[in-house]
């Protein structure tokens, strides 16, 4: 299997600050990759440099060989690579049905926007994603009503409307309860049988539910790659999380 | 299945609004016979100023740019129309009897300009109307609308946008006929036969209907859902494949082409155009209107313009002050009505409301999608 995303020798600098300092990542198709690290890390930062929001000064990134380094936004969306904000980035004052539509997967140029009709077709793919999130019942009302977790499933519904072979997910458990944390959880992991993922995640609990291969991130640089035990007694990363709680709960 | 969802066509028979809009439309379309010539004239001009008001709610109410320099698309519009009604004076009529305007006799102009000349013919005065503004607009929108400026910052530019054409307009004289503008236009004529007060009237009215049903259209569509989108976060949606800059600068230059064509039916009417139609006090007064009507209802801002237009009348019998009192109305507005008029009335009587879903059981069971 060849890879889907390829990361390779990422530098970002924020005015003098370097956030990413020679970053180097595969993911592959179908897998999984879990991002853990301290806060400043560069998680964040490099799902930006990703898709196009931060500006990678060198280095590269490649989508199915195809190099997107510093592409705009939109173009690298319509490649196929969806991506979830840390805080919920929904629209409020929209609709929950609302908001998949404007994510659904097609064309989006002006004028097929102006000549769309809702049809069936599109109708059951919205529902279809609606029920997986567990927002059926919430369709109709405007995001704003809702629960902060909810907020959460509308945007990674929004992601999987726009049905992206990749999808990147910056802490899509952030403020829900343990329970919403499991289910998303396994939202995630049926995702994974047709998309490839990478999460950022802070929840070890979590991160052991989900994970296949953990890449750990420390003041801008990969620390240590590999399974949940072999992260778990790496020393390096036992020496950058000594004493917090993460790791002894992981342990 | 009769739910529908904002952001695509009716898939019901939309009863309420064509009710709504056959009697608004039947009441205007009566007013002549009820009217003398000089209210009527009145009338229209109000009319006009409501569907510039339109315009502008499409990228102000929608889009959330907001602009000043709508005076100026509709200003744009009227010189190119002022040319025409100019250029087709009868000689007898012309103050020195000849081709040239009086304006560019007094200011030493021998021949008439290049670019003036090819107005003096109907198809491409029209054209002109139309595409002057638009192509301006596009030009400014491509630049605003690519760079990184955004917010606030375009207002200010629109603002500057105004303030400096009007001061170019002013000081080329021999062109635009400078702070006067160019007056005395001729009757627009129907294969020769003048527009009665009443017609003007009419080709006011059904220009009006236009923008609104265009507008209407446009905004129930996925593409009106997207320029809601864009207003509330227009980062988010670049990461779902749109191009902004794109639906910004279609929807930027529509307007101003909208905003253009009124224009070019005021001259008619007013018989003058001058650049006090520039200046950043008129962009105001668009903005004015569509504040008080209400942003994203397209019919409030139509309604605030006529009815501003009507209070601007009769206060100016009794004061010069007539600012004052929209300045004191446009406070009150702001303040304790924040969403403008509209938002008193019931929800049914806001059009572009019509197609919000009603919160019903969304599927059938049996329904389901694959």
């Amino acid at each position: 299997m060849g890879s889907v995303l390829s990361v390779r020798d990422l530098n970002v600098v924020f005015s003098g600050f370097k956030a990413l300092k020679g970053v180097n990542l595969e993911v592959y198709e179908n897998e999984i990759v879990t991002i853990i690290g301290p806060n400043g890390a560069g998680k964040s930062t490099l799902l930006d440099a990703i898709v196009g929001k931060s500006i990678v000064a060198s280095g590269h990134v490649f989508y199915h060989d195809k190099e997107i380094t510093n592409k705009k936004p939109h173009i690298i969306a319509r490649m196929g690579i969806g991506r979830k904000f840390q805080n919920p980035n929904v629209y409020n004052q929209l609709t929950v049905f609302e908001n998949i539509l404007l994510a659904l997967k097609g064309t989006h140029s002006i004028t097929s926007s102006i000549t769309a009709k809702l049809t069936k077709t599109k109708k059951g793919k919205i529902y279809d994603v609606l029920e997986r999130t567990a927002l059926l019942d919430q369709a109709f009302e405007p995001v704003s009503s809702l629960s902060h977790g909810q907020k959460q499933w509308v945007e990674i519904a929004m992601v999987l409307a726009q049905d992206p072979s990749i999808v990147l997910l910056d802490e899509p458990t952030a403020g829900m309860t343990a329970d919403e944390t499991y289910m998303t959880g396994e939202i995630i992991k049926s995702i994974s049988q047709a998309h490839s993922i990478v999460v950022i995640e802070h929840d070890m609990d979590f991160v052991k539910q989900i994970a296949e291969r953990i890449v750990v991130l420390h003041q801008g640089s990969v620390l240590a790659e590999g399974s949940v035990q072999e992260i778990q007694s790496n020393s390096d990363v036992i020496e950058v999380y000594l004493g917090r709680e993460t790791i002894n709960t992981a342990a | 299945m009769t739910n529908t969802v904002l952001g695509y066509k009716q898939s019901t028979f939309p009863t309420q609004l064509i009710v709504i809009s056959t009697i608004g439309f039947l009441m205007f379309a009566i007013l002549p016979f009820a009217l003398g010539d000089f209210q009527l004239s009145l009338v229209s001009k109000l009319i006009i100023f409501g569907s510039l008001a339109v315009s502008l709610d499409l990228v102000w109410g929608f889009t959330g740019i907001l602009s000043f320099a709508h005076g100026v698309f509709f200003t744009l519009g009227g010189y190119a129309a002022a040319y025409y009604l100019k250029l087709n004076l009868s000689a007898s009529a012309n103050n020195y009897g000849g081709e040239l305007p009086d304006f560019m006799v007094w200011n030493g102009l021998e021949s008439l300009p290049w670019f003036i000349a090819p107005l003096k013919h109907f198809p491409i005065a029209l054209f002109a109307t139309v595409a002057v503004p638009a192509l301006f607009a596009y030009i400014i929108g491509y630049f605003i609308f690519h760079s990184k400026v955004s917010g606030v910052y375009i207002t200010i530019i629109t603002l500057a946008i105004s303030s400096a054409l009007t001061t170019f307009f002013v000081s080329q004289q021999a062109y635009t006929g400078g702070t006067n503008g160019i007056t005395d236009v001729s009757r627009l004529n129907f294969f020769g036969t003048p527009i009665s007060a009443t017609g003007i009237y009419f080709l006011i009215l059904i220009y009006a209907t236009f923008v609104l049903a265009l507008s209407w259209w446009l905004t129930q569509s996925n593409f009106g859902l997207i320029l809601r989108s864009i207003n509330e976060n227009e980062q988010r949606i670049a990461y779902l494949g749109y191009d902004v800059a794109q639906y910004k600068i279609f929807i930027w230059t529509l307007s101003a082409a909208l905003a253009g064509l009124a224009g070019g039916l005021f001259v008619p009417l007013n018989r003058f155009i001058s650049p006090v139609y520039l200046a950043v006090a008129f962009g105001t007064q668009v903005v004015i209107w569509v504040a008080i009507g209400g942003r994203g209802t397209l019919i409030g801002p139509l309604l605030a313009a006529m009815l501003l237009g009507q209070v601007q009348n009769s206060v100016e019998k009794v004061t010069q002050d007539w600012q004052l009192i929209v300045g004191i109305l446009l406070l009150v507005v702001v303040l304790f009505i924040p969403s403008g008029l509209m938002s008193l009335l019931p929800e049914r009587f806001n059009l572009t409301n019509l197609s919000r879903p009603k919160p019903i059981e969304p599927r059938i069971p049996s329904e389901k999608g694959s």
